[in-house]
């Protein structure tokens, strides 16, 4: 039986570690969102819930993190990403996606700033406080 | 808008005045305010023959010496975010080729009427071509310079309004960009380059509409414009109110690490019988840092009875490295043919160009 529950465990923590999540504020009241939608806010396009969404912050504390939600989400690579952040801005004057570099930088900043929303690795959600998975990414 | 042009800027002044006191009147103490800049350090030389044109507006030219100043460029954006409707851009140029210290390319208001619709009131970039937005955004596209002989326009930007609306239809984005305004340049640098005297040219009424629609794969834009001439040779007048239209499509394909760009574009301005067409076709491929890429581009007028025969080509080999987060560096080679016979541009030419771009 004990054998068991360390493997359950041991397995979902495993589980969790690659999963990566949506988080926002607590509170925030923002709701599951298509990764259409997701694409589209960090595209620098107002979210289909422009009322509950307001900005995305990019995580770049792990280049590998980083690299995957490009993959996963924006479906492009990290050059290519930047490319069109740059048209964004120099064609259409649209805001600079914030970057942050560390966790401490994104909680504080998702709590100043209820409505913004950003990815992280599930299993760092325990550092946070204040935060809530609004839905896992993958 | 050249800020070394007096008259010019006795004409704007007020425009701009009013707006940056409406701008900070309306700002609250909390606005959001942000900088971005970007700017491309290039060098670069004709091998063969005597002359390469390789920035039309602003008439950068490359001769048999290396030189930094056909394509050098230095901008800065400011932006900022009074609320989440409202905001005011900014964006000064300074072109080392050209013979003003600072363009003011943007200065406008912008309001989120809806989350997909705006409005913009003030000084834009003329959207003519693909690239007309962002054309001194060296970072943003794997060339030096897009290709010369689609970019021959002498009007680059327009006062005026401009509505945009941006819709997502299922795996697409699109957008419509309708804008109307105006633009006055003095003392044209290109039309003076090619005339050999100065030359004052207005566009009024311009009407356009810009369409595009965009996936992963896919990216096509449809442009047109019409309005009205106004140009004045060594003080005479010589074209008044004459219509004219300019159609552009862009279709880019985006597969994997191919990448696939052309334009063609069309410039009619039927009283004086004057017809132009230009394209490009541009293949890139991305391994790991590198672009290396090939194009094609060409402007052919059809001669008319003044015997107006304008025709060149130019043949386009480079590579991209992005070797630094927001840094590029490249190395291009151009192969000009001038065919023009009566309306010869600078003749044949080989050249080479090295560049440094970046965005900060």
């Amino acid at each position: 039986m004990f054998v068991l529950l360390v493997f359950t465990l041991t397995a979902s923590s495993e589980e969790d570690e690659s999963k990566v999540a949506l988080i926002a504020a607590s509170g925030s009241g923002i709701e599951v969102m298509s990764h259409r939608d997701i694409r589209r806010l960090y595209l620098g396009l107002k979210s289909a819930d422009s009322e509950s969404v307001r900005s995305p912050v990019l995580n770049i504390q792990s280049e590998q993190l980083y690299d995957e939600f490009l993959k996963n989400i924006m479906r492009m690579t990290a050059s290519s990403y930047k490319r069109k952040q740059v048209k964004a801005i120099f064609r259409k004057g649209k805001e600079e996606i914030l970057e942050v570099t560390s966790l401490e930088e994104l909680n504080q900043h998702l709590q100043e700033n209820k409505g913004d929303v950003s990815f992280i690795e599930l299993t760092s959600i325990e550092s946070m406080e204040n935060i809530e998975v609004v839905q896992i990414l993958w | 808008m050249r800020l070394t042009n007096e008259n010019y800027r006795v004409k704007y002044i007020y425009t701009i005045v009013i707006i940056l006191i409406a701008s900070f009147l309306m700002a609250p103490a909390s606005a959001d305010v942000n900088f971005n800049g970007f700017g491309s350090l290039v060098a670069g030389r004709v091998t063969e023959g005597d002359e390469f044109l390789a920035d039309y507006p602003k008439t950068g030219i490359y001769d048999n010496d290396w030189s930094f100043t056909p394509d050098s460029t230095l901008g800065i954006q400011f932006s900022s975010y009074f609320t989440e409707e409202f905001s005011f851009i900014a964006q000064v140029v300074a072109n080392s080729a050209s013979e003003s210290t600072v363009d003011v390319d943007w200065l406008y208001l912008n309001y989120h009427i809806t989350p997909e619709l705006s409005a913009q009131l003030g000084r834009k970039r003329l959207p003519l071509y693909y690239y007309s937005d962002y054309f001194d955004v060296g970072y943003a596209y794997y060339w030096i310079r897009p290709p010369v002989d689609l970019y021959t326009w002498q009007i680059t930007n327009y006062n005026g309004i401009s509505l945009l609306y941006e819709k997502v239809i299922g795996d697409w984005d699109s957008t419509i960009n309708l804008y109307y305004g105006n633009e006055d340049s003095e003392d044209n640098e290109l039309l003076g380059l090619l005339f050999g005297v100065p030359v004052d040219e207005s566009w009024n009424d311009m009407l356009g509409i810009v369409g595009t629609i965009a996936n992963d794969w896919l990216d096509v834009r449809i442009s047109y414009m019409q309005g009205l001439v106004n140009r004045d040779i060594n003080g005479v007048n010589v074209i008044k109110d004459t219509e004219q239209q300019f159609i552009g499509l862009s279709i880019n394909l985006n597969l994997a690490d191919l990448q696939v760009l052309s334009e063609f574009n069309n410039y009619r301005r039927p009283y004086n019988n004057i017809q132009f067409d230009t394209y490009m076709l541009s293949f890139g491929y991305q391994i790991g840092d590198f672009t290396p890429h090939i194009t094609r581009s060409a402007f052919e007028q059809e001669i008319n009875a003044a015997g107006n025969d304008e025709k060149h080509h130019t043949t386009t080999l480079g590579v991209r490295w992005d070797f630094y987060t927001n840094m590029a560096l490249k190395v291009q080679y151009d192969q000009v043919v001038d065919d023009g016979d009566l309306v010869p541009i600078v003749g044949d030419s080989k050249s080479i160009s090295l560049g440094l771009d970046f965005v900060f």
